[in-house]
């Protein structure tokens, strides 16, 4: 989308109400720095509609991966829509590896920029009834001249005062994205929405990426059961059996009522030739789990190896 | 919500041996311990986790809903709506476990009619809000 364009559009927004995220951390910037930016985020302009692609090449690319919107495009673009959707960019980060986590406040982007982590940004340039949805990489700002500094289309650090970013993030429910190399956690994010990317990138397939961020996320909250049923998980699926029974042993220490732990440690004995303790473990399940048909299955696969 | 109700018990019961998924034996996902924990989860996060569910997914289909469609439409509920939504979700029946090793036809029918009311087809809850309104 052509930088004039872009401007009126933002013209528009103004005539909306008021930013008030941007009016609080104007008011109570906490321990936010003044201002931040991020070095050496790479910019690719966007070509037609291809502003999904461009933006996640460039947060891949800053995560250290070799991204263009070329080899983006085919992976996070949706020819019939003419468009990308959010879902798809979560999807193609987690495919790559990346640990991709969601931002849904102005007040954590800022962190997360202060931290040096680049957001890509969903937008909502029109109108809430006549939508141009936009996708862009927020990758700095100034609290003392109330800017956003974005990548976005064509231009490269295109300077947007902050209330009516503020307002065409609203009109697209507040959405962002970090896509983080797995070993590195977002500044602000709790372990909630943390674990829920972890767990991601084992749905994606990349279960070394997905071991990676656990690791990580064990440092910084030791005791997690489900931490430790995601790293023994992504043990399990890298064929590294016996970590994955230490791991999955963790679970079921820290909470004995896991049947999710005492179930995926049967399979663990199972495929380590240790039936009888296979068969321990999945009569636990089965006893924790109030008959549910899944967990006597588990039994009957491990007994009858 | 009564209308709601007496709805979802006919769908369900009618088409209860279509919906209900085999169990069968597997490893827990970590996706799946997360989305049933709900000390852990925000209801948003269930709920993206829900949508992601292979069942759910092919009940969107079966309705000739396309998943994605759906489950962007999901992700870009306001908080409001997704407490409404998870709210709504936990009033449900539990039947065969509800959000678990498997997801449950009342959740499954109940995700149906929230993505029909966001596409405007349906007009069947007070919290939605479709485009067209």
């Amino acid at each position: 989308m052509p930088k004039p364009l872009i401007a009126v559009l933002m013209l528009l927004a103004l005539a909306a109400c008021a930013a008030p995220q941007t009016a609080q951390i104007l008011k109570v910037s906490g321990d936010l720095p003044r201002h931040a930016e991020v070095a050496s985020v790479p910019f690719f302009p966007q070509e037609a509609l291809y502003c999904g692609p461009a933006a996640l090449a460039m947060t891949l690319s800053w995560s250290g991966l070799e991204a263009t919107p070329e080899t983006i495009g085919p992976q996070v673009y949706t020819p019939g829509r003419e468009g990308t959707l959010a879902p798809d960019v979560v999807a193609a980060a987690r495919r790559n590896g990346r640990l991709a986590v969601e931002i849904r406040d102005l007040d954590t982007l800022l962190a997360e920029i202060a931290a040096g982590h680049p957001v890509l940004v969903f937008q909502n340039l029109g109108l809430d009834w006549w939508p141009q949805w936009h996708f862009a990489v927020a990758v700095g700002y100034d609290l003392e001249r109330r800017v956003l500094i974005l990548h976005s289309g064509t231009t490269e650090r295109l300077e947007t005062p902050l209330d009516a970013f503020e307002q065409t993030w609203r009109r697209s429910g507040y959405w962002a994205l970090l896509t983080l190399p797995p070993e590195r956690l977002p500044a602000r994010a709790g372990f909630d929405r943390v674990l829920v990317a972890a767990a991601g990138l084992e749905q994606a397939g990349r279960a070394d990426a997905a071991l990676t961020a656990y690791e990580a996320v064990l440092r910084r909250w030791p005791d997690e059961p489900l931490a430790w049923l995601g790293k023994g998980n992504s043990l399990y699926a890298m064929e590294r059996d016996k970590e994955a029974e230490t791991a999955l042993r963790e679970v079921v220490r820290l909470e004995p009522e896991s049947t999710a732990g005492w179930n995926n440690l049967a399979y663990v004995l199972s495929r380590l030739g240790r039936r009888d303790d296979a068969i321990d473990a999945a009569l636990m399940a089965v006893a924790l789990g109030g008959g549910e048909a899944a967990y006597i299955e588990t039994l009957e696969e491990v007994a009858s190896n | 919500m009564k209308r709601f109700i007496i709805l979802l018990l006919a769908v369900t019961l009618g088409l209860q041996s279509m919906l209900l998924v085999p169990a069968h034996a597997a490893m827990v996902s970590t996706g799946d311990a997360i989305a049933a924990d709900t000390s852990v989860a925000t209801d948003r996060d269930r709920l993206n986790a829900l949508m992601q569910r292979q069942e759910v997914r092919q009940e969107m289909r079966r309705h000739g809903i396309d998943p994605d469609e759906a489950a962007a439409r999901v992700a870009a509920l306001s908080d409001a709506e997704v407490t409404e939504v998870a709210a709504k979700l936990d009033e449900l029946p539990a039947g065969q476990s509800a959000i678990g090793i498997i997801v449950g036809a009342a959740v499954l029918i109940f995700l149906v009619l929230l993505i029909t009311d966001l596409l405007c087809l349906t007009s069947i809850f007070n919290f939605t809000r479709c485009a067209a309104k």
